[in-house]
Formats: C-alpha cells, sequence, structure tokens
C-alpha cells in the first residue's frame, strides 16, 4: 500500500512537470510565457551584406512561440547594454534603450526609451523610435528632444534616413543657437 | 545715425558672430533637414529671432563648410521700425556680407534727426539688389534704385550709404524731384544726411526763382 502511494504521488509529481509552461521568472510581476531565454548576446541586424544595426542584450524573449510552436515573430530585448548604427562599416551613432522588440519577419525593431549619440557628442531622446528594414529609416513617431553642435532641438516627430545620412525634425521644430561669447 | 539700419545687420551672428549682450538666436521651422556636408535645410516656413529682430522666409539653407545662410519666398527682416522685405537674402557668415535680392528689394528704414524719440524720418527705398557689409559699415542699393525720404524722390542706378560718414551717394542717372517741384538730374550726387545737403556732379536743373516779399 505504501509502496503504491509513492508511485501515486510520484507520477502525480512527474505529470504535473511535464503538462506545466516552463516559465522563467523575469522580475516580479512578470506574466509572459516564453520558450528560450539567452544571456549575454548580441543582435545584429543586416541589409544588404552590410551590418545596419548591433546591440549588446543580456535578456531574449520569445513570448510567441507559445502559441505557434514556432520561433515567435517578436522578441523581446531586455537588459540592453549599449546599441550601435552603422553607416558604410562605420559607427554612425550608439544608442541606449529600455526595452526593444525585435521583428523577426520583417526585421524591423522598436526601440522605446531610445538615447542617441553621435561620435561627435550630439545626442537625441525620444520614447519609441522604430527601425523599418525595407526603407531604412528610423522614425520617432512622438515628441523628440536633443542637441546638435551648440544648437538645443526640440520637434514633434525626427526621421533619421540612414542610407542618405540625412536627419528630419517636422513639426513646429524649435532650434536654440548659442552663440559664442568673448 | 544708420545705427539702426545696421543693426539688422548683427544677423550676420546668427551662427558665427561674437557677442555679449544676448547669447542665443532662436529658430523656428515646420521641418528642419540636416544633410550631408554640414547642411541644413529649412522648410514650410523659418523664423530666426535675435534679441529684438526677426527674420522670416518660406524656406532656408545654410552651408556650414561656406559659412552661408540662404532665405529664399517672402524674405522679410524687421527690427523695431526697420523693415527689408526681398524675395531671396543670402549671408556670407564670414565676411559678415549680406545680399538682398531675387526679384524687387522694398526698404523701409528710419534716419535719426535728432535726439529725441520720435524725431526719425522714415526712408522707403525699392532696388533690384540691396547689399550690406557690416564690417564696413555700408549699404549698396543696385538696379533701378527708388527713394522716398523726407520732401525729395530720388531715382539712380545705384545708391550707397556710408555709415562712417554719414554719406549718401547716387550715382547713374540720378534723378531728384522735390515737394516744391523744382528737380535736377546728375550723374552722381552725394547727400550729407547729418546737414542735408547736396553736392551733385554733371548737374542739369530746373526751379522756380521767387522774388523775396
Amino acid at each position: 500500500m505504501a509502496i503504491l502511494l509513492v508511485f501515486a504521488v510520484g507520477g502525480g509529481v512527474y505529470w504535473y512537470f511535464q503538462t506545466r509552461d516552463i516559465i522563467l521568472p523575469i522580475g516580479e510581476e512578470e506574466e509572459i510565457s516564453f520558450h528560450f531565454r539567452l544571456a549575454g548576446n548580441e543582435v545584429v541586424g543586416w541589409s544588404r551584406g552590410e551590418m545596419v544595426w548591433r546591440i549588446k542584450v543580456q535578456t531574449i524573449l520569445d513570448p510567441e512561440r507559445e502559441r505557434s510552436g514556432k520561433m515567435g515573430e517578436k522578441l523581446i530585448l531586455q537588459d540592453i547594454e549599449e546599441g550601435f548604427f552603422y553607416r558604410e562599416g562605420e559607427v554612425f551613432f550608439t544608442f541606449t534603450v529600455e526595452e526593444a522588440h525585435y521583428h523577426t519577419r520583417s526585421e524591423d525593431l522598436n526601440l522605446f526609451g531610445f538615447r542617441m549619440e553621435t561620435p561627435e557628442g550630439d545626442w537625441m531622446e525620444t520614447n519609441e523610435m522604430v527601425y523599418t528594414k525595407a526603407d531604412e529609416v528610423l522614425r520617432s513617431p512622438g515628441r523628440v528632444i536633443g542637441r546638435v553642435g551648440k544648437t538645443d532641438i526640440e520637434a514633434e516627430r525626427m526621421m533619421v534616413l540612414l542610407e542618405e545620412d540625412e536627419i528630419i525634425f517636422e513639426g513646429g521644430v524649435k532650434m536654440i543657437h548659442q552663440l559664442e561669447v568673448d | 545715425m544708420q545705427k539702426k539700419i545696421i543693426c539688422l545687420l548683427l544677423l550676420v551672428l546668427l551662427l558665427a558672430g561674437t557677442v555679449t549682450a544676448e547669447r542665443r538666436v532662436f529658430i523656428t521651422a515646420e521641418t528642419t533637414r540636416y544633410l550631408k556636408d554640414e547642411v541644413i535645410r529649412f522648410e514650410d516656413g523659418v523664423e530666426i529671432r535675435y534679441e529684438d529682430m526677426v527674420v522670416t522666409a518660406l524656406t532656408g539653407e545654410y552651408l556650414g563648410d561656406k559659412e552661408e545662410l540662404t532665405l529664399k519666398e517672402n524674405v522679410e527682416a524687421v527690427q523695431g521700425k526697420n523693415r527689408i522685405k526681398s524675395p531671396e537674402m543670402w549671408m556670407d557668415l564670414e565676411e559678415e556680407h549680406i545680399i538682398f535680392r531675387g526679384g524687387r528689394v522694398e526698404s523701409l528704414f528710419y534716419f535719426q534727426q535728432g535726439e529725441e524719440e520720435g524725431e526719425d524720418l522714415p526712408v522707403e527705398m525699392w532696388s533690384d539688389t540691396l547689399e550690406i557689409w557690416q564690417q564696413r559699415g555700408e549699404m549698396l542699393a543696385k538696379g533701378n534704385v527708388k527713394a522716398y525720404y523726407d520732401d525729395m524722390d530720388m531715382e539712380a542706378d545705384e545708391v550707397l550709404i556710408e555709415e562712417e560718414k554719414d554719406l549718401l551717394t547716387a550715382t547713374g542717372n540720378v534723378y531728384v524731384l522735390r515737394d516744391d517741384g523744382s528737380w535736377f538730374r546728375a550723374e552722381k550726387v552725394e547727400y550729407d544726411i547729418e546737414d542735408g545737403t547736396f553736392v551733385a556732379y554733371r548737374m542739369e536743373s530746373e526751379f522756380e526763382l521767387r522774388e523775396n516779399p
């Protein structure tokens, strides 16, 4: 009887772990179920044989794989150390970001809590920046603030045309240029 | 005397100058493009403010390597009561040289006649181009120049205003008509803005002699 009870309990425990979703806790409130977690990685975006962007990331989540059974269309990149956008093999600008969503099908990126900085010290900040691979354009759908040279800039939207090496500020652009003083 | 006029030229400080009083230039535009090779393009309306001066235009382009700024379409530069309207304005920021061009240039200046406020006399002027050299304190209006000042209308091929000398020099087909109906033509006229005297060269004139009562 005791042996039967041991087997019954053991079987129950075995069944429980076989059928339960594997959930790795990310933070206290994390509810997302995901299939794999990679640590200490670099995610790299390419276009026509050239590296366009690179993100040093600690955590990659795949919340959609549970539903589709295959790699999800959106990967969530968290604990990002630093990111880079390249142009003709050189660093165009570096960026920091709170979280990134990488769309595996379109190869687009959503960058949340975005701050970019150029090697010359120019910087820009915005809540969200979207990279679309199809046209190789970075767009901020919302307000952006920053500094270029000695000029503070504020605008309702911003676009970075990576191919053309062009930055466009749109919508009530306000610039305050600091003059040199003797 | 022309200090108020020349103050407009302080805009050359926009991106390269040195000042001590006010240290910031405010630029607003609907769209601003940072292009390659230090080119900045302003579109869909641009306004540049510096101290009490405002310059507006529909579009603008700054060439960083040449330190040149060009504003186009409905350019208007205003400082106090002084005003210049032009289809286009080009500025060499390093040389402090400005050219209003691209069509008729309409200018309204006030020459200060005395120490008191309100004694300023307006000068209205139209020309094909208006060039200003900040460092030399000179302003040159060229091409079908017409000017209205005090009691006279003036026409000439060119009008040069020199700040240091308080001198206005009109050259080429100069024609001056005064309110009393008198007129003269000359190849060249020098007008002392300070004391209101003329020196005319190769003059032809017509005026009415009146007997003293």
